[in-house]
């Protein structure tokens, strides 16, 4: 750990880097004058209540949020079971269908959204609320599956066999004996399904009509027309709620690790 | 568990997949190599446009850059990382992950603020008397190119943290016991064993560069166009079915294409080793 200085200092440099910006817009939320710039003589929380008087983001803000919740939650259902399928019958086909489900993750957004638009609101004609569904249960699709199948895979088969020979159904096995395992894999799969969805830009984009904007679409609107510190103080609002999301992981992280110690 | 349930827990996720994205893909990129005529004439016609091969050259040198970029900071920066105490090292690997997870358009809007006219930079150039009138830095490549490697150094880094972990403290002693100065510790032992974590991230990079949409929209404007503002143009505002169908194939070729060369430098390494 020593004479590592110019490593620091690189590191140092990154650090910074990263970290900057975001800090820089946190301060400007806070300026008195109209522009987008330091808060050099005194401090006003106005722009944070201009987020609450401008429609079209708080219209695009309640959108995301109710979106994200019923994909990711949507989600949740779907992945599980086809990570419980996979996890029971492994193989080659299981592997085929694994990579079926990576492929929205694989695949360039604006790609996804593109050939969603052509065919389920060109050729299908699903109605626009459903489109944006399907479109979302499609993006956050690989983040859980991923996610319940690894933690599925990390259970111990050993013990819901063992409920099954003394005589336990197997759904009632899987819910009292399988499932309480599998709450931190369940939980971290939400959140992360739930940012994907809520920060997912190009399969909106191209899945919006009047009064059907995500929130980062309304946000992309608003600074092509105007240059003010609204935007700032919402995104001071968006990174408080990355925040507790990362405390909550790691809260969730940490009770999973004090159980398995438990054994 | 028997084969009717396997189908019945399958078939909505399934079906969703093959409904909505592999056969929209298929229906919309195959006519590109079959109309008017089969074979390879729409994409020949459509990049002999020097407009559009422009934007393809620009795509791959601009991802290039950027990964070029995330490796050079990313790979230092991750090993440091690695070497400090756990406590220490989760905080600052928080401190890393918390952009990651922070939308795009609040990332991108971030440079916006200090690449402007108007901007944190230029005023503050202006204040320290370095520079008479604004210089213009939002709406250029340097500034995708900036903006891109904010966006994807997390990556890069949170990638490479456990590989440098794996590689231990013991091998790089070992090394620094042996006589080798730290510079040389890090490009012959580091470097070299920490190769195919590398080359995993800046795939990982390189793909996301090149279909990124927001980033290239909000910093690079109009004039500084990529694969994915071409695309979304084509589409949205000219309602050009053909050219936004064969650029979506093009985009997959890039990121896809980038994935498959990977696979075969690694199975060739791994032959190797």
């Amino acid at each position: 750990m020593y004479r590592h200085r110019l490593l620091k200092c690189i590191a140092i440099v990154v650090l910074t880097f990263v970290f900057i910006p975001l800090m820089l817009i946190v301060l400007t939320s806070f300026n008195t004058g109209n522009v987008i710039g330091l808060p050099t003589d005194g401090i006003t929380f106005r722009w944070f209540g201009r987020v609450f008087k401008s429609r079209s983001l708080m219209s695009g803000l309640r959108l995301s949020l109710a979106l994200g919740v019923v994909a990711a939650a949507l989600g949740m259902v779907v992945g599980l079971f086809a990570a419980i399928a996979m996890n029971k019958r492994p193989g080659r086909l299981s592997e085929f269908f694994r990579n079926l489900f990576m492929m929205p993750s694989l695949i360039p957004g604006i790609v996804i959204g593109y050939v969603l638009f052509q065919s389920i609101v060109v050729q299908y004609a699903i109605p626009l609320s459903w489109a944006l569904v399907i479109g979302h249960l499609l993006i956050v699709l690989p983040y859980t599956v991923r996610i319940l199948l690894a933690g599925l895979r990390e259970c111990d088969p050993s013990i819901e066999e063992a409920a099954r020979t003394l005589g336990c159904p197997p759904v009632k096995a899987f819910v009292k004996v399988v499932l309480p395992d599998l709450q931190p894999a369940i939980l971290s799969a939400f959140m992360l399904a739930f940012i994907n969805s809520f920060n997912n830009i190009p399969v909106s984009l191209y899945l919006k009509g009047p009064g059907i904007n995500t929130l980062p679409y309304a946000m992309m609107t608003y600074i092509e027309y105007n240059y003010d510190p609204t935007v700032s103080a919402l995104s001071v609002m968006l990174m408080g709620l990355t925040l507790i999301f990362m405390v909550l992981s790691s809260l969730i992280a940490t009770s999973g690790a004090k159980k398995g110690g438990d054994k | 568990m028997r084969r009717s349930w396997y189908v019945a827990f399958l078939l909505v996720p399934v079906l969703a997949v093959m409904l909505f994205l592999v056969l929209p893909m298929v229906v919309s990129i195959l006519p590109t190599f079959t109309r008017p005529t089969f074979g390879l004439g729409n994409y020949l016609r459509f990049f002999s446009d020097e407009f559009n091969r422009r934007i393809l050259y620009r795509s791959l040198r601009l991802s290039l850059i950027t990964t070029l970029g995330c490796v050079v900071l990313g790979l230092p920066t991750s090993y440091y990382l690695s070497m400090l105490d756990e406590r220490r090292r989760q905080i600052l690997h928080s401190v890393i992950l918390f952009p990651l997870l922070t939308n795009a358009v609040v990332r991108g809007f971030a440079w916006i603020a200090i690449l402007g006219r108007n901007g944190l930079l230029n005023s503050l150039l202006s204040r320290l008397h370095l520079i008479q009138a604004p210089v213009q830095m939002l709406y250029t490549e340097g500034a995708i190119v900036v903006g891109s490697i904010y966006l994807f150094l997390p990556v890069m880094v949170s990638t490479l943290v456990p590989v440098m972990e794996r590689i231990g403290s013991e091998t790089v002693e070992a090394a620094e016991t042996l006589g080798a100065p730290p510079v040389a510790t890090f490009f012959k032992v580091v470097v070299p064993m920490s190769f195919s974590g590398v080359l995993i991230a800046a795939v990982m990079v390189f793909a996301g560069t090149i279909s990124a949409y927001t980033t290239p929209t909000l910093l690079g404007g109009s004039k500084n166009m990529m694969l994915a503002t071409l695309l979304y143009q084509q589409s949205d505002t000219l309602a050009n079915w053909d050219a936004a169908s064969l650029l979506s194939c093009v985009m997959i070729l890039c990121s896809l294409g980038v994935m498959k060369l990977f696979d075969v430098v690694a199975a060739r390494l791994d032959k190797r080793g």
